[in-house]
């Protein structure tokens, strides 16, 4: 396959948007190195260690450092290499980024753009695998994107940098390095999208679950429609409950705890708003309500896989 | 050396004052939380000294003095401290979140820390823009309990970021620490741990405040990277952990001629003991009554006025969560 992996998509809007807005600052740690996953590579050399800059292992105070940067007009662009990190400056981002539009009454900005990756499967344990999309959603204030292509991932930095408000991107850990596009690839990713079309089930999923429904459903033979949520945060439900309409079943995954996340906020908006045109419940696959464990067969179980997507097809079209 | 002129500090002091005072006798009327400035004023009116237009502010949940002092509408303040729809911040802040973008304060953090990094990224944007610029960053001795100051200080002398750090330490020191929760010798042993050079100054004397706040100024718009200012202020008895009250009533200038015979008014006023620098200066007492006259008046009016202001419409309440949908 050709193109560009995911990582080089990001790092392609990153680029363009450094030559273009002289207000681009990247921040993060060893991103003047090329950046953990390969996402700054090279950029320092072009752009300078102004621009390109490298910080200690300081979330907290770098966060709040590009709060203020955005304050003062600049377009900071954080690295924070694992979601996992949110952790460690959510008080800049939940308590400050989320909120000082609102609390200066509309005229302070925080465009603030935050890059970052989440999901297990590389054997990192508890503190470097998880998604914490649900959480993140959760404020008010913050927009949560989840590319799940290389195309998805430059729109999405583009638009992040664009912005007027605080965005974090969440990429997926395993789609870092694959080329595989989706046929919804072009639009914007501010939208949830149509990828594929279908009349027996709805699947709406994030990140690598999108290409795990196309190729379950592939497998399977059905006629299933699979929506990439794309933006989790302000959640757009929408083409979810337009193509309900059509295919009056929903299956709903992602790869986080069912409690508080993203699928549960999918399920209960599709289940208010359109439970009458539903021929069987909602049904959500999500992780199991554990941390990551690290062992590879114990992480491998952890994680939804193709079989499970398709039984969960099969059983609800059975339905 | 600050000039004996009362407009220079005992103006902004005073403007502060007599705001808290106001506000904590209108106490009923904030229905909520708010907590006041009252003891710690001097840091404000060294701020008013040596701000520049382009200088960048970050203050704390007890901003109401660095406001009152620079000179942000006293009315827009006691609007938005009650509740009311009249400045730019339309009732969404409150007393602990006053800004003013007028002067240099685009947002105040209520998070005891908050406020601490977030100047780097104004120092850093402002620097760009303007190469004498500051930012000046106030935050309280609470502070350093919690991480972001440490790394902050780290990063600004780190990226020789054009900041002013000014602790408002109204803390009393304790067997040889610098307070009840730190195990360091002084505030000031802990920026310098960090690589900040600085400064403790008594800042129950406003003028000492402002000399020091002034050297520390220079060398950071010289280019010479961050510095601290450890402010050591003494504690209002009035200063309670959630809703302050009056405990040493309405402040008299007149009681800067005469023994009180408390600590608070006879040593730890700042207000008072700035009132008996100009006095050994050479000021009439009828110059510092009358200008308190004046100011008094001011703020009464201010608050007037704050009152009067509507409450915002209920949908309000929901727009400007995110500037672009």
């Amino acid at each position: 396959m050709n193109g560009p992996t995911l990582i080089e998509g990001a790092r392609g809007a990153l680029t363009h948007a450094l030559e273009s807005d002289p207000r681009v600052v990247v921040l993060g740690e060893d991103v003047a190195a090329g950046g953990p996953f390969g996402l700054t590579k090279d950029l320092v050399t072009t752009f300078g260690a102004e621009r390109v800059r490298n910080t200690p292992i300081s979330e907290g105070a770098v966060m709040g450092a590009a709060v203020g940067l955005a304050l003062g007009g600049r377009r900071p662009f954080v690295d924070l290499m694992f979601v996992d990190f949110v952790t460690a400056a959510s008080d800049q981002l939940f308590n400050h980024a989320a909120k000082i539009h609102y609390m200066s009454g509309g005229h302070a900005a925080v465009p603030l753009a935050v890059w970052t990756i989440g999901g297990a499967g590389t054997r990192w344990g508890a503190q470097h695998s998880q998604r914490l999309d649900g959480w993140l959603a959760q404020v008010p204030g913050l927009k949560v994107l989840a590319p799940a292509s290389p195309a998805a991932a430059a729109a999405a930095v583009q638009a992040a940098l664009d912005d007027p408000d605080p965005v974090v991107m969440i990429a997926d850990r395993s789609l870092l390095y694959s080329r595989a596009g989706l046929p919804a690839d072009g639009g914007s990713p501010w939208k949830a999208r149509l990828v594929q079309r279908g009349t027996e089930l709805t699947v709406a999923a994030t990140g690598r679950l999108v290409h795990l429904a196309l190729e379950a459903a592939g497998t399977s033979g059905a006629s299933v429609e699979v929506i990439d949520l794309q933006r989790l945060a302000p959640l757009d439900v929408e083409p979810v409950l337009d193509s309900v309409t059509r295919t009056a079943k929903l299956l709903v995954l992602h790869d986080e705890a069912a409690s508080g996340s993203v699928a549960t906020g999918i399920s209960a908006a599709v289940a208010e708003q359109a439970f009458w045109l539903l021929d069987a419940p909602v049904r959500r696959l999500t992780s199991p309500p554990t941390p990551v464990p690290a062992a590879a067969t114990l992480e491998d179980d952890y994680m939804l896989g193709v079989d499970d997507i398709a039984l969960a097809m099969k059983e609800l079209i059975d339905t | 050396m600050i000039a004996a002129e009362p407009g220079l500090l005992l103006e902004p002091l005073l403007r502060a004052r007599r705001f808290d005072e106001l506000l904590v006798a209108s106490a009923r009327e904030i229905r909520g939380h708010y907590h006041v400035s009252i003891g710690l004023e001097s840091t404000a009116a060294a701020l008013a000294v040596h701000r520049r237009a382009g200088d960048m502010v970050t203050t704390t949940y007890r901003n109401h003095a660095h406001l009152a002092a620079l000179g942000s509408d006293l009315a827009v303040m006691f609007a938005e401290v009650l509740g009311r729809d009249l400045g730019p911040q339309r009732g969404r802040a409150g007393s602990t979140h006053l800004a003013d973008p007028e002067l240099g304060i685009l947002h105040t953090s209520a998070m005891v820390s908050g406020g601490v990094s977030q100047a780097l990224g104004l120092a850093y944007a402002g620097a760009r823009r303007e190469a004498d610029s500051v930012c000046f960053c106030f935050f309280g001795d609470g502070a350093f309990g919690e991480g972001p100051v440490h790394e902050s200080l780290n990063l600004a002398r780190l990226w020789e970021l054009p900041v002013v750090f000014v602790c408002e330490n109204n803390a009393a020191p304790e067997h040889g620490r610098a307070n009840a929760y730190q195990s360091a010798a002084s505030l000031l042993a802990i920026a310098e741990v960090h690589g900040v050079a600085g400064e403790a100054v008594d800042a129950r004397q406003p003028a000492a405040t402002a000399e020091a706040l002034g050297r520390l100024t220079y060398f950071v718009r010289a280019g010479g990277g961050p510095r601290f200012l450890e402010a050591r202020a003494a504690q209002w008895e009035g200063s309670t952990t959630f809703f302050p009250h009056d405990a040493t009533g309405r402040t008299d200038v007149h009681d800067a001629v005469r023994p009180c015979g408390d600590s608070w008014r006879d040593h730890d006023d700042p207000v008072l003991n700035e009132c008996r620098r100009l006095l050994g200066a050479g000021v009439a007492v009828e110059t510092l009554v009358s200008l308190d006259e004046r100011v008094s008046a001011a703020v009464e009016e201010a608050l007037a006025a704050g009152r009067q202001a509507p409450v915002a419409p209920p949908e309000a309440a929901l727009r400007d969560v995110i500037g672009s949908p």
